[in-house]
């Protein structure tokens, strides 16, 4: 929790804007992450985190002050995206299916640049291919590093059915990530502990 | 080889594992190439993940939200407007329904309606003249037999109670005047 949190939240439920918009400052960038991630890219994610917290103003009244701010207001988030990606399925184009840019030829200094984008579009493609609840459930995860409690909390799941969905999100993603490698799987030192690596990436509105 | 075991314990939290299928796991995917792939696979895919940072949105987020609220409460604005006409116009078209629902025995047949109103006043009118004629003997009996000076005391009287009742609304009704 920020340290203003609590005094923005208090004033903003009595219709200060101000106030409200010091909590959008504080979070834009974790709805936008969120949407982001959801959505697949930067125009529908702006859209998105736009209308999340035009409806947690809206709604900001009926919000309970025992729980965090920030899981109700990314719940807001995900719940829209989730209903997003739902409405627009029929219209939806595959990542893989799109014309793939040509990269200009690697120079020395542009080669870490090129594998980073790279990895970012199959991450990007990986999420892609999720169902859109276990995609939710993976970004909470991974890049929030919510806790089953507070991911369930968001997105209205029992804990068995949040375990049952990232387990296969992760098998999902670890079969989409082998297609997607040029030759066999690189056998480097990328196997650091896990939760060392969760508590270096807390989520930082 | 019998995959089951290997491939649940692999995707689950390594710390919902106990030390034996730990074991097991590790044994597994030692003597067991394609799992072995998997597991690369799955290492590389969390190491991406824990390793692409938050995205941000364009500067002027905030300007262009509060753009958004402004347009949206002037929608709900409109909306709200829309509504009231909506109802108003709902509720007179129902009130009007109504009335002519009412009014449609007569409506359907308008001379009835002028013929009953005709036969109403001439009943009122008769009925007022025959109260006149029973009346007006006995009017003028009391006329009379009244002596000239009780008319006279009578409309006194009235003339002084009507004089005390005007005064007393005045006094009533007007503000006080409060002096220092």
């Amino acid at each position: 929790m920020l340290d203003n949190e609590s005094e923005w939240l208090r004033k903003a439920q009595s219709g200060d804007v101000q106030a409200f918009t010091g909590l959008l400052e504080a979070y834009q960038r974790p709805v936008f992450n969120l949407c982001y991630r959801m959505l697949g890219n930067a125009q529908d994610a702006e859209d998105a985190a736009q209308e999340t917290f035009l409806r947690a103003y809206q709604s900001l009244k009926r919000y309970d002050n025992n729980r965090p701010f920030s899981t109700w207001l990314l719940s807001i988030a995900a719940h829209y995206c989730i209903d997003q990606i739902r409405k627009r399925r029929v219209q939806i184009v595959s990542v893989e299916d799109l014309p793939t840019p040509d990269l200009p030829e690697p120079s020395p200094g542009m080669e870490s640049n090129l594998s980073k984008k790279e990895e970012q579009q199959r991450i990007k493609a990986v999420i892609g291919k999720l169902d859109e609840m276990d995609r939710a459930a993976v970004v909470m995860y991974y890049w929030y590093d919510f806790s089953y409690e507070e991911i369930c909390q968001a997105l209205s799941l029992s804990i068995s059915a949040l375990k049952s969905r990232l387990h296969r999100a992760r098998r999902m993603m670890a079969e989409q990530w082998l297609k997607m490698q040029p030759g066999p799987a690189a056998q480097n030192s990328t196997s650091a502990p896990r939760r060392e690596r969760l508590q270096a990436e807390r989520m930082a509105p | 080889m019998n995959h089951k075991p290997a491939m649940d314990w692999l995707f689950d939290e390594p710390t919902e594992l106990s030390q034996n299928q730990s074991q097991i796991l590790q044994e597994h995917l030692a003597g067991c190439d394609s799992c072995q792939t998997l597991a690369e696979s799955y290492r590389q895919v969390e190491y991406a993940l824990h390793r692409s940072g938050q995205i941000g949105p364009e500067a002027g987020f905030t300007a262009r939200w509060q753009e958004r609220l402004q347009v949206s409460r002037q929608k709900a604005h409109r909306r709200q407007i829309v509504v009231s006409l909506a109802l108003v116009l709902g509720g007179a078209l129902a009130l009007v329904g109504l009335l002519v629902y009412m009014a449609w025995p007569w409506l359907r047949s308008p001379n009835l309606l002028v013929w009953t109103w005709i036969y109403q006043w001439i009943m009122l009118l008769t009925y007022a003249n025959s109260v006149r004629e029973a009346v007006s003997p006995f009017a003028r009996d009391v006329a009379g037999l009244t002596p000239w000076f009780a008319w006279v005391i009578g409309f006194g009287i009235i003339s002084e109670m009507a004089v005390l009742w005007v005064v007393s609304y005045k006094l009533l009704t007007n503000p006080r005047r409060v002096t220092k």
